[in-house]
């Protein structure tokens, strides 16, 4: 999605409010009955088609930091504005910052690593670049007809270095009708719909008022449209718990959240099973990725996540946990010299059935999980109207 | 790299010194105790500094046909169908380096053999203060003496050549020459070597199974070789049963055949590095530790990843047995290299040597680990009698 299409609705939004108009509700689209149904780029599907589905992955991206982010030693600027290739691919995995490590636009690229996933059986792959991430609306409409794959796109804005300037001051119901219209009108004149409210860019540590009113916003829209919740982090520690508070708060079922990167929960099982008891979904991603930012060296490997995936599933929470690659940097890609759309496919599932995990609830982690949790919840008015 | 000048000058002088052709054997020896032996001559240990004390430069270690026992020996797992087989024959290309690192076969893969890749991977490692870098390629995987002696003259970096024979299926058939012509052949590259240029080391002595009598024979020879000439063994276990046993056999093997086991590095010892109480019962036999596979990539099928290996430095060296640790990185492919996106020799001390450091361990644990461990395994020892 491109800036220009949200400055103007910024500014409608602003003029109602100076105006003292009441805000939300009133100045919203008419909302569809969605329930039961998965909202695709090319339209609503019947969930039972959505087959195995990748949860969270990026196929077009935009996300080179901002030069106040960029590294400042000269030699590093030097390798952060080459092109990534083979002979500085060492360099950026070993984190490097590289501009164009965080910069996926090829549609070939994207057909062909994607089609390597359908192949192996995949059957769906949830797009969660936001706004100002890149988003490409008609890219993806493009590549679910080349693929046959369903796409679902995300909608929302990501964390703050991402956010269009003047944003601090948008208001939570500027922003509720912001996504709201991107799930039921689509994006930017395309007529092309989300089907999730994600990733939102909700760090922590601490939460600032920004993040909080993007959780409120996000809560709301989910309310009013029936669409799911995928959550970036979604708070640190015990801020998980004020994240959800908002949510649950605004009305929305907490099984219609997926908390994503939650790969530490499969380390510190105590506080995975207190943030499963809210009924969450919580997602491990960033699966097979070789390196970057931290290198080859970190406290964990993907072995220590699989482990504790496999006892979480022997506790029974096989229902709240589903999976993705998290792919947005191009050394993920198969391409260039990562494992691409496949990894878990090809590596992650059998690594957790040799750890002793069913076919069955893989079947649910993989299948029954994302489809329930995409297919739409009836939409609702706000909470307290 | 200003000092170049000085270094080739002392390295050169270091070529003037050594015995001519000939075996020369004890009076050789006597006067290579006390300093270490690299490509390009004697220096003395201090001049060491940060070591890797197992890599490969130059090697060729593609199997040489492709038989089915060749597969069987050689511990590799054969590709089948077609994805696997393609991935097997392709040219190692970016876009295969994702399915290789997790296990993929891949021919061109274990074949290092361009000089100038090498010289620029080394350079590497000393731009990031690697100073000495132990080469294990044996006999008849493509070993190149001078070939090591001109990276050492062009880098600057001291490189200390290992005597070792390939083993199979790379290396002679069946039960292979005996104890005694093998001994014979370890002791022609310590102290006659190839044109001048001779090994400083046994090793890399890839042992495939302790029970064989090819394997037994091996050790037997390179307990002799290494109490005749005074040079030190880096043996690598098979690294496919139990790694405990596997040591221990090996251990039992050289110590049997006169092997001071305080002149043994045991490598793949990773393998245990989440078992510190059979690691410790390994050091009290008095060998070294040789934790030699850093630098991989991790990911579901890590059993034992570099943060464990981490780990189990800073307990044995807390416990007390820092003197007999050491790390390299074992490169012997393609896919390990730089320039193939992979950590390069420089891995140790540009990458581990921080994060080492951020886990606790001391400068001086850190002193131990990378300078003086490996200078004290490779200061050749005074010959100890006749060879037998």
């Amino acid at each position: 999605m491109s800036p220009s299409r949200l400055f103007p609705t910024l500014a409608i939004g602003l003029l109602l409010a100076t105006l003292g108009a009441p805000a939300g509700a009133a100045d919203l689209p008419p909302i569809p009955d969605l329930t039961g149904r998965a909202l695709t780029v090319r339209g609503p599907v019947d969930p039972a088609a959505l087959g195995p589905t990748l949860m969270h992955e990026h196929l077009f991206i935009d996300f080179k930091a901002p030069r106040s982010q960029r590294p400042e030693a000269a030699t590093d600027a030097e390798l952060s504005l080459q092109p990534l290739r083979l002979d500085n691919l060492a360099a950026v995995r070993a984190g490097h910052w590289c501009a164009d490590n965080d910069f996926l636009g090829s549609f070939d690229d994207a057909v062909a690593e994607t089609l390597a996933y359908k192949e192996l059986g995949g059957g769906t792959i949830v797009e969660q670049s936001c706004i100002l991430l890149g988003r490409d609306p008609i890219a993806l409409f493009r590549l679910s007809n080349a693929t046959d794959l369903h796409v679902v796109m995300g909608a929302g804005w990501y964390q703050k270095a991402y956010h269009p300037p003047g944003f601090a001051a948008t208001t939570v119901e500027e922003m509720t009708e912001v996504m709201v219209r991107d799930v039921v009108e689509g994006v930017g004149g395309t007529g092309i719909r989300a089907g999730i409210l994600g990733e939102i860019g909700i760090n922590g540590r601490p939460l600032i008022d920004i993040e909080l009113r993007m959780v409120r916003a996000t809560a709301r829209a989910a309310r009013l449209t029936g669409a799911p919740i995928s959550f970036h982090v979604g708070g640190v520690g015990e801020e998980k718990f004020t994240v959800l508070g908002i949510v649950a708060e605004e009305g929305v079922d907490l099984g219609r959240v997926v908390m994503s990167h939650s790969n530490g929960m499969a380390l510190d099982l105590e506080f995975g099973r207190r943030v499963l008891a809210t009924g969450v979904t919580i997602e491990f991603d960033w699966l097979g990725a070789p390196g970057s930012p931290g290198g080859f060296l970190g406290s964990y490997t993907d072995r220590d996540i699989a482990i504790g995936i496999a006892q979480l599933v022997r506790e029974g929470y096989a229902r709240q946990i589903v999976l993705g690659h998290d792919i947005c940097n191009k050394l993920q890609l198969r391409k260039y010299g990562g494992l691409g759309y496949t990894y878990i496919h090809e590596y992650f599932l059998p690594a957790l059935r040799e750890l002793g995990v069913s076919e069955a609830d893989i079947h649910t982690m993989m299948v029954e999980n994302p489809a329930r949790i995409l297919a739409f919840a009836p939409p609702q008015e706000l909470v307290g109207r | 790299m200003r000092h170049l000048p000085l270094r080739i000058g002392l390295l050169l002088l270091g070529i003037a010194i050594l015995p001519g052709a000939g075996p020369a054997r004890s009076a050789a020896g006597g006067e290579r105790a006390g300093q270490v032996m690299t490509v390009t001559g004697l220096v003395s240990p201090a001049s060491l500094g940060l070591t890797l004390p197992h890599e490969h430069l130059l090697i060729d270690s593609r199997l040489p046909d492709e038989a089915e026992d060749t597969w069987a020996l050689s511990g590799r797992r054969r590709p089948t169908g077609e994805r696997a087989l393609a991935i097997y024959r392709a040219p190692l290309a970016m876009d295969l380096l994702g399915p290789v690192a997790l296990g993929s076969d891949n021919r061109d893969n274990w074949l290092l053999d361009s000089e100038e890749t090498a010289r620029r991977e080394l350079a590497e490692f000393r731009s990031f203060g690697g100073r000495t870098l132990v080469e294990l390629t044996p006999r008849g995987l493509g070993r190149d003496l001078a070939a090591l002696h001109r990276l050492a003259v062009a880098t600057g970096v001291q490189i200390v050549a290992g005597a070792g024979v390939a083993p199979s299926p790379w290396g002679a058939a069946g039960h292979g020459p005996d104890a005694a012509a093998l001994t014979r052949e370890l002791l022609a590259d310590l102290l006659t070597g190839e044109g001048g240029v001779c090994a400083g080391v046994i090793g890399e002595l890839r042992v495939l199974d302790p029970a064989s009598e090819r394997d037994r024979r091996l050790l037997m020879a390179a307990a002799r070789a290494s109490r005749a000439s005074g040079a030190a063994i880096v043996v690598t276990p098979p690294g496919r049963g139990d790694p405990g046993a596997e040591a221990t056999a090996i251990l039992d093997l050289l110590a049997a055949a006169g092997a001071d086991l305080r002149r043994v590095a045991l490598g793949r010892a990773e393998r245990l590095a989440k078992d510190l109480p059979r690691l410790t019962a390994l050091l009290a036999r008095g060998p070294y530790l040789l934790f030699d596979a850093l630098g991989e990539w991790p990911h579901v099928n890590t059993l034992v990843s570099d943060h464990d290996v981490a780990v189990a430095l800073r307990e044995l060296s807390r416990a007390g047995h820092g003197a007999q640790l050491l790390v390299s990185q074992g490169v012997a492919a393609k896919i390990r290299l730089k320039a193939y996106g992979g950590g390069g020799y420089a891995f140790i001390p540009e990458q581990y040597r921080p994060y080492l450091r951020k886990l606790g361990l001391t400068e001086g644990e850190l002193q131990a680990l990378l300078v003086t461990n490996p200078q004290r395994l490779l200061t050749l020892a005074a010959p100890q009698g006749d060879a037998r």
